[in-house]
């Protein structure tokens, strides 16, 4: 190998000698002189904020009733600790006239003005009730003369925190602002130090490195190196090397190679240098951060091999500079119009829920599920009673049905319910359907939370159901047709005939606060909270629904499992469990007949016993997969589980919990959704919105769903598709590969709640690689090629 | 001279028939550069190759050296086929028009080329000192060669093809570009090479330089072999010989004198610097088959009371043996590229 070494050791000499190489890394040491001096300062979090209060008129209500009956309760030595004008504003809470409202600013005013001295509301005894946190714990144990001012008010607030469990939201011990030198930004932001490295690793670093080695850094990389080869094709040059005892598809190589020393050159001082200021200002020492080199260098090398190739052509450096550029611009565009695709054609139609009718609730089954009657039946011709109705939510916020006639999906008119996410449909009884459509925003909750009900006997017909409570983010419903809403203001039941009167008349409130109260009301006048006293919902949750119309709830860190009273609307708290782990995680719940299972990222299957929900094992997912969803068989101790990777497993959960592969019909299918019905039967959503409905899992399938595809997604999956599989994903590379390999996760979050599991996207990491690999190895082979067959 | 006589030293070189034909344009139209060329290089002598531009030399050595495809025929260096790294690895080349990447230094660009010829550093240390000193860069090794003169780069150039010690050394016109100094300067060199027992092909179109150090020179024209042997193979002559003579007297009286069998080719003319004196001098050329012929010759021009002040033989130099060879088969036709104003490499 030594003279294709000193080939590449002779091109990094060259490199070191262009004055461009020394101007860039110039500018690389200016950038990171301005960088250096960015820090962060922690806070301790002693005060209660505004944000803090989950919900201002529920915790009125609560210490409303602590202020009526004092007692000994936490809650109750709280509220009588409060201020004397804030005690009277509580009890005239519940007065409709009442023209002084209590909001979270008051609320959080006073709870600050509590901390300050927590020997008046405080006892020990009291609180031996409370759920400790471990940081409560730890502070309890100190004596007061070991404690800070900082650490005093600190565990006064986490004292608060228990005491009023579920009214305040826990906050990290630490809150963090952004320094710059001795200058410190006025903003603090409520975030553990965990959760700012996340956010500085997945979204602060790449744009910043995009920016700097994607673009500036590859299009100086292109100009520079451009002339590398041109040169050595001069016949001076080229003659003596050729007429030496090397090979010359090695001698392209170790030239190619070579001409890659400049961006090495480039990359290398950059991240070292950001790796340093990363790991001094910010204690992060960002090892990934390496990973990085060889990404940027992939990518540089799949426009080098570009230009490469037009120089053994053309033997100008002009002309392959040119042709790199436009291959970059080529990328590019493509890049853009796969995106648009994804965004406005492909992801949309991803179908993120199923609703079969005499599947999803048996109360309403009109019968078996056979096959779907087709019989003359034309587009939007009336439903007959007892045919059977598939209905499909999309990523893109559509509710559709099923019309087999024409094989295609439907759209269900609910352009009176903007949103982006449909909530429901589930079934009401009488071929009729409710759901609707909210907003992801925090807070923009469109329209007014009503529930749509669609007839499939009518048409598809749409009209006005009961109102959502506030905050409602899923729906289902009970067997006998009751549509459960849950959210961050708690669990409510509506029976099927209250909704079909239609949304009930609001008392009117004062002007944009009334509206908003009203949104994050718990109840409505449809909707009817049904959580006992002691359960509280706290972000994040999630809720699995048994076939007994039972439900296993978890909250922050709490598994409960509330059964239904018999022949009532009703729900007694029968069992808790804590989860271990990290509570502000994101977490992903299913249950089956005799095991929940609940998965937070980077944590093991937690799995619990139906009834009494004691833990009864552990199962460490698969290495590199994360899990976004857990569906139950409600008749087996088996669950249905969905990779980010959309690859599925079963969860065997016996004695030996074990992850099992899926049957072959499922198997090596994209999966959008995989979930057991309350049949037992495993429902899988595959190629977008294709349907495929097992009952044996070893024989064919009871159903089968396949669409014809739109012409818009015909040209994305016959034209766009093809072309970026030809082509280098170097979009991705320096998107999806960069952000995975900072952030050392493969999948991307948006959004949080229950709302998680539709915006989490399996980032393309590994592909990008490989198509960028396979292009350049492609690229090389060619010129490698065309150098050893043609005569200079 | 060589110790060896070339004729039974091994053949370093051998070609045979070797063709070699170009495609140009967008329908690939074909230009045959060597047409069937045949020859042997020996070991230790220094092999000249002339011929005019385009005629198929610098082909014939990028042929040798693997840097073209042959297109037919058969040529092998050291006995392995032309284009094998085992061939490749005993030849040092020096190109025309030498290239060296402008950051290197002397020093720098032979570390490369050793490597390239797969030298350990130690040895590329070693021959650096020596050669640098050889071809006279010593004390300049570290300067860059953006510096370097046409003649400095030849020099790097030459001491880059001795780097790895070859057996066989080809050098793409040596002097070209060079004053007469520095083409001295290598020209002493390359005899001392040869003085070494190298064994050089040259190709150069300099025919002082040709025939002051080759032992057997070829002669190309139009892709094919016109000649090939020592200087004097090829300058010497056969057939009628032109003799030519200074005579004291005037033309008339010359004629007059000259034997009926020779009259018809002589050739008479009167020297313009002798006009002014009282007995002006006449040139008289005269082709003569055999010596009794120019004994008549003379006889008869004493005979007439002439008096002959000099009797010059005839004498071909190279040149003459090289315009004759190039023009010999095709006399009176252009050369290659000439005619077209195409070039043939």
């Amino acid at each position: 190998m030594g003279p294709y070494l000193a080939v590449i050791v002779d091109s990094f000499r060259a490199a070191s000698a262009s004055r461009v190489l020394w101007i860039a890394l110039a500018a690389v040491i200016l950038f990171l002189i301005a960088l250096a001096p960015v820090g962060y300062r922690e806070n301790v979090v002693t005060r209660v904020s505004p944000r803090d209060i989950v919900d201002a008129q529920r915790l009125a209500q609560r210490l409303r009733t602590d202020l009526k009956n004092p007692s000994d309760r936490p809650s109750a030595r709280i509220a009588a600790a409060l201020p004397e004008t804030i005690q009277q504003q509580i009890r005239r809470s519940d007065q409709p006239q009442s023209e002084t409202r209590l909001d979270e600013q008051a609320f959080a005013d006073a709870f600050s003005e509590l901390l300050q001295n927590d020997d008046a509301w405080y006892d020990a005894e009291a609180w031996q009730s409370t759920t400790r946190l471990r940081e409560l714990r730890q502070l309890d144990d100190l004596s007061a003369s070991q404690l800070s001012e900082d650490q005093r008010l600190r565990r006064a607030r986490l004292r608060l925190e228990a005491g009023l469990r579920g009214a305040i939201r826990p906050r990290p011990e630490k809150t963090l602002s952004l320094t710059y030198a001795t200058f410190s930004t006025p903003a603090e932001w409520p975030l553990s130090q965990y959760l700012f490295r996340q956010t500085l690793t997945s979204l602060v670093l790449p744009p910043i490195l995009n920016g700097l080695l994607g673009i500036i850094g590859i299009v100086l990389g292109i100009l520079v190196t451009a002339p590398i080869l041109p040169e050595m094709l001069q016949p001076g040059s080229l003659h003596l090397l050729l007429s030496k005892p090397v090979s010359r598809p090695l001698l392209y190589l170790a030239k190619f190679l070579g001409g890659c020393a400049f961006m090495l050159m480039c990359v290398g001082p950059l991240l070292v240098g950001v790796w340093l200021i990363l790991g001094w200002r910010f204690d992060l020492w960002l090892g990934r951060l390496f990973y990085c080199i060889p990404v940027y260098l992939l990518l540089f090398m799949v426009y080098y091999s570009v230009s490469c190739l037009a120089a053994l052509q053309w033997k100008s450096p002009i002309v392959a500079a040119l042709v790199a550029m436009g291959f970059w611009v080529a990328c590019g565009a493509i890049g853009i119009a796969s995106s648009y695709m994804d965004e406005w054609v492909s992801e949309p139609a991803r179908l993120t829920g199923v609703t079969l009718t005499g599947v999803t609730l048996t109360g309403v089954s009109t019968g078996s599920l056979d096959e779907i009657d087709t019989s003359e039946r034309e587009s939007g011709e009336q439903v007959a009673a007892g045919q059977r109705v598939v209905f499909g939510n999309t990523r893109g916020g559509e509710l559709q049905y099923w019309d087999q006639t024409n094989r295609r999906w439907q759209t269900v008119a609910l352009e009176d319910y903007p949103g982006e996410v449909i909530l429901g449909p589930v079934p009401i009884g009488n071929q009729q359907f409710a759901a609707t459509r909210k907003s992801l925003r925090p807070f923009g909750v469109s329209g007014e939370g009503v529930l749509a009900l669609v007839d499939a006997d009518e048409q598809f017909a749409v009209r006005r159901g009961g109102k959502l409570p506030g905050g409602a983010s899923r729906i289902l419903s009970t067997s006998d047709g009751a549509v459960l809403a849950f959210g961050s203001g708690g669990v409510a039941v509506a029976t099927a005939e209250r909704l079909r009167e239609g949304p009930a008349a609001e008392v009117s409130g004062g002007g944009l606060f009334g509206s908003l109260t009203r949104l994050l009301n718990s109840g409505t006048k449809d909707f009817q909270s049904v959580l006992p006293g002691e359960v509280f919902l706290q972000e994040p949750f999630q809720v699995a629904l048994l076939a007994s119309d039972d439900v296993i709830l978890y909250s922050a860190g709490t598994l409960k499992r509330i059964d239904r009273q018999a022949d009532s609307l009703q729900w007694d708290l029968v069992a808790s469990a804590e989860v271990q782990g990290d509570v502000s995680r994101e977490a992903v719940l299913g249950a089956s007949a005799t095991t929940v299972a609940v998965v937070r990222k980077d944590e093991p299957i937690q799995l619990f016993d139906a009834d009494t929900l004691e833990a009864i094992g552990e199962l460490q997912p698969p290495g590199d997969r994360t899990i976004v969803s857990l569906s139950g068989d409600p008749h087996s101790d088996t669950l249905a589980v969905r990779f980010s990777d959309r690859s599925g497993a079963l969860l065997k959960t016996g004695p030996t919990p074990r992850l099992a592969d899926l049957p072959d019909s499922l198997s090596g299918e994209s999966l959008e959704l995989l979930r057991y019905d309350h049949q037992g039967r495993l429902l899988a959503v595959y190629d977008h919105d294709s349907v495929r409905l097992l009952g044996d899992l070893a024989g064919p399938p009871e159903l089968e769903l396949e669409p014809r595809l739109s012409s818009w997604r015909m040209i994305n999956e016959y034209l766009v598709q093809p072309l970026r599989y030809v082509i280098p994903q170097t979009g991705e590379l320096r998107a999806e590969t960069v952000r995975a390999a900072l952030s050392g996760e493969d999948t991307q979050e948006f959004g949080q709640g229950m709302f998680a599991e539709q915006v989490r996207r399996q980032l393309n990491v590994k592909r990008p690689v490989f198509t960028c690999l396979g292009f350049t190895a492609v690229m090389l082979l060619i010129g490698g090629i065309i150098f050893t067959r043609q005569d200079y | 001279m060589l110790a060896t006589s070339p004729a039974v030293s091994p053949p370093i070189v051998t070609v045979e028939d070797l063709r070699k034909t170009y495609r140009s344009g967008l329908l690939g139209r074909p230009l045959s550069a060597l047409r069937g060329v045949s020859l042997e290089v020996h070991a230790g002598e220094v092999f000249g190759l002339l011929g005019p531009n385009g005629a198929g030399k610098t082909t014939l050595i990028k042929t040798l050296l693997g840097i073209v495809r042959k297109s037919g025929g058969r040529a092998r260096v050291f006995g392995q086929p032309v284009g094998t790294w085992r061939s490749r690895n005993r030849v040092g080349y020096l190109p025309e028009n030498l290239r060296v990447e402008k950051h290197h230094t002397a020093r720098s660009a032979l570390h490369l080329y050793g490597r390239l010829s797969r030298m350990s550093g130690a040895e590329i240390h070693r021959r650096s000192e020596e050669l640098l000193g050889k071809v006279g860069l010593a004390g300049r090794d570290r300067e860059s060669v953006r510096r370097f003169s046409k003649g400095m780069y030849q020099r790097l150039g030459l001491a880059q093809a001795l780097m790895h010690d070859p057996d066989l050394l080809i050098l793409d016109e040596p002097t070209d570009g060079l004053d007469p100094v520095g083409r001295s300067e290598i020209r002493q060199l390359l005899l001392q090479l040869r003085g070494e027992g190298k064994t050089i092909f040259l190709n150069s179109h300099i025919m002082q330089e040709v025939e002051a150090v080759c032992d057997r020179v070829a002669v190309m024209a139009r892709g094919t072999l016109r000649g090939v042997g020592s200087i004097e193979e090829l300058t010497a002559h056969s057939g009628p010989e032109r003799f030519e003579l200074v005579v004291l007297g005037d033309v008339e009286r010359v004629r007059a004198a000259l034997p009926d069998t020779l009259a018809s080719t002589a050739t008479l003319s009167i020297d313009p610097a002798s006009t002014t004196h009282p007995t002006p001098t006449c040139f008289l050329q005269i082709q003569c088959s055999d010596a009794a012929q120019i004994d008549a010759c003379v006889d008869a021009l004493r005979h007439a009371g002439l008096s002959i002040r000099r009797l010059q033989p005839p004498v071909q130099t190279l040149e003459d043996a090289f315009f004759a060879l190039v023009d010999e088969a095709h006399p009176g036709e252009a050369l290659p590229g000439e005619a077209t104003g195409a070039e043939v490499r």
